[in-house]
């Protein structure tokens, strides 16, 4: 196959790294499928921003080999020194910053990488024109980076990274800057962008390694400790690391127009209503600090209700983590009191249809 | 809401401040109030007067215009590399800054003058510089650049790589990186440092007199015009001056302007 720069179809390119930071006391060895989104998770200083800096070429590591398709950006193995500058590597990266230049407009911005790679000027707005169509944002695209919300700056530097055609994108917590309205808008434009396009995403949140990414890798200590599909890692996690963000609630089922149905028949309700077509297999996603415990059902509550038995109650940080089978609920150690929770008894989870996201599952 | 109100500071401050601000105010109202007004326009008009005033703006204008070519490469190789001895030659460069101007005239004197390093070779190709206007040019330009080298350097780091990071993911070379990014950016600190060396050579004295001479019309620029005229017709010197501190007022206005692009 020719790897032509810009091929995001969904045949995108493999990525194969090897690399050794003497200094920061990394040692990486890492693959990637192509056009897969792997999500990296790891404790602060573990790894994770020398992993995109060796990617894309701001950091150089001591040894090592970055194979991008057919292409060797990096070899410095003994004796050999191949070395690509950042700017020839086509691999793009958006930071948690979204970094637009500031005395440019959105549109000018999102045409920089065209125009850098060597398109006309028309030909460059015309390509960033549409892509600021697919962000939803070609009304602001006279805009100066100051008129415009963070939010959408974030989704402008989505599109001026994708502009320059990059058959690897490399996404630095993009969400972690965001206020809390801002991250669902930015969340869906990535959900829509990503698929078909060879991706890292570091990430602090573990939802979103689960609604982004098709597998998960876990940096601990300067190298990676687990590689997986996301669901298998946070479900039986085997580093200390994966273990404590783990514990998210996944339910699923099908898409039946207004809520997911699980196979046992419960319907789980999302709001705001995702963009499913009825019938699709999804899942829904929700964290267990969402959940709430009852007793009983309520009468005329807008909320999710699941009726569960208690399996497992353990102390989880400040809070208590009650386990129900697959599900997991904290809350705090005076309302599992109050409860008089115990193995065994039957109670009712519930979490609000905000707190719910719904994706498709591939 | 506005800025949080600030501490407050004690009284005394105030009394040695005002004292300041009176330092240097009131010697420019002096001149003001000593200018000749009934003759001012034939005194500022006469021939020697404009062809110095003439002579000073072309001058500063091809000085500014150099220290603008040589400036911006130095400053962003200095605030952009790293290299062994980089500090030393930052402070060498820079030395123009405290070194008396004299003392300035005297090293391009024994650099470009008849018997000087680089004189004599250039004598023979038919190029001869000392007391000519490419040397008032050369004075300014060595007295003023370092002002142009050091706003830049520190708009420079102000600025941050950030942005020449991003640049060079989306495949920015690093020549389209300094033209589209580097210097657009930094701007406003390039004018208001052009606009910085345009007024300290507009205001060059002692290296120009010392290399160039004083020859009307050719190295003759305004300053060394109003030292001579301070002698024999002190009233065309302080209109004159008056003319300079005009000059000046409107470039620091100038300056302040480029300091706040966006």
């Amino acid at each position: 196959m020719v790897s032509a720069r810009g091929s995001s179809g969904p045949e995108g390119v493999a990525v194969e790294l090897e690399a050794t930071v003497a200094e920061r006391g990394v040692q990486l060895s890492l693959q990637i499928e192509p056009g897969e989104t792997l999500a990296v998770l790891g404790p602060n200083g573990a790894g994770k921003s020398t992993l995109l800096g060796v990617l894309s070429g701001l950091v150089r590591p001591d040894s090592g080999r970055v194979q991008v398709g057919s292409r060797t950006l990096v070899d410095l193995a003994e004796g050999r020194s191949v070395w690509t500058p950042p700017h020839a590597r086509g691999v793009g990266l958006l930071a948690q910053d979204p970094l637009l230049f500031p005395h440019l407009t959105a549109l000018e911005n999102v045409a920089f990488g065209p125009r850098a790679l060597g398109s006309k000027r028309v030909a460059a707005k015309r390509q960033a024109m549409a892509l600021l169509e697919r962000v939803g944002l070609a009304e602001l695209a006279a805009r100066r980076p100051h008129q415009v919300s963070g939010g959408q700056a974030q989704r402008v530097a989505l599109a001026r990274a994708l502009a320059a055609a990059p058959e690897v994108l490399l996404l630095d917590e993009p969400l972690s800057a965001l206020d809390i309205d801002a991250k669902p808008e930015v969340r869906q434009v990535l959900l829509e962008l990503l698929p078909g396009l060879t991706t890292v995403v570091v990430t602090h949140d573990v939802l979103d390694a689960v609604l982004l990414a098709d597998r998960v890798a876990v940096i601990e200590d300067g190298s990676v400790v687990e590689l997986g599909r996301a669901a298998e890692v946070l479900a039986t996690p085997r580093s200390a690391f994966a273990a404590r963000i783990a514990g998210l609630n996944l339910i699923d089922g099908a898409w039946d127009g207004e809520a997911v149905r699980a196979s046992d028949g419960q319907r789980i309700h999302v709001a705001p209503t995702p963009a499913l077509a009825p019938g699709v297999r999804c899942r829904a996603v929700f964290r267990p600090t969402a959940v709430a415990i009852y007793a009983a059902h309520t009468e005329g509550s807008p909320r999710n209700e699941l009726p569960v038995q208690v399996s497992a109650i353990e102390p989880h940080g400040d809070l208590v983590r009650v386990r129900a089978g697959a599900l997991s609920a904290d809350i705090t150690a005076a309302s599992a009191l109050g409860l008089r929770l115990r193995p065994g008894m039957p109670v009712v989870f519930t979490v609000k249809a905000t707190e719910v996201t719904a994706y498709a599952l591939g | 809401m506005s800025e949080p109100s600030s501490v407050g500071l004690p009284r005394w401050v105030f009394l040695p401040a005002l004292l300041g601000a009176a330092f240097v105010l009131v010697p420019l109202l002096a001149i003001v109030a000593r200018v000749d007004w009934t003759n001012f326009l034939a005194l500022v008009t006469s021939e020697s007067s404009v062809a110095a005033l003439w002579l000073s703006l072309r001058t500063a204008t091809v000085s500014t215009l150099l220290c603008v070519l040589m400036g911006v490469p130095m400053a962003t190789v200095l605030a952009r590399t790293r290299f062994p001895g980089q500090g030393l030659l930052r402070s060498l460069v820079l030395l123009p800054l405290v070194l008396p101007p004299v003392v300035g005239g005297i090293a391009l004197l024994y650099t470009f003058g008849r018997r000087g390093l680089l004189g004599h070779s250039m004598e023979v190709l038919g190029i001869e510089i000392a007391f000519s206007t490419t040397a008032v040019v050369l004075a300014q330009t060595f007295v003023a650049l370092p002002f142009l080298v050091v706003s830049l350097e520190g708009a420079l780091r102000t600025a941050g790589e950030r942005y020449e990071r991003v640049a060079a993911t989306l495949g920015a070379s690093p020549g389209t990186v300094l033209r589209r990014i580097t210097l657009p950016l930094v701007m406003p600190g390039l004018a208001s440092g052009a606009v910085l060396a345009f007024a300290r050579c507009l205001g060059e004295f002692g290296a120009t007199i010392t290399f160039a001479g004083s020859l009307q019309g050719v190295t003759r620029t305004l300053p060394l015009e109003i030292y001579l005229q301070r002698e024999t017709d002190p009233d065309a010197a302080v209109a004159l001056s008056l003319v300079l501190v005009l000059v000046a007022v409107v470039v620091l206005g100038w300056a302040r302007r480029g300091g706040r692009a966006w």
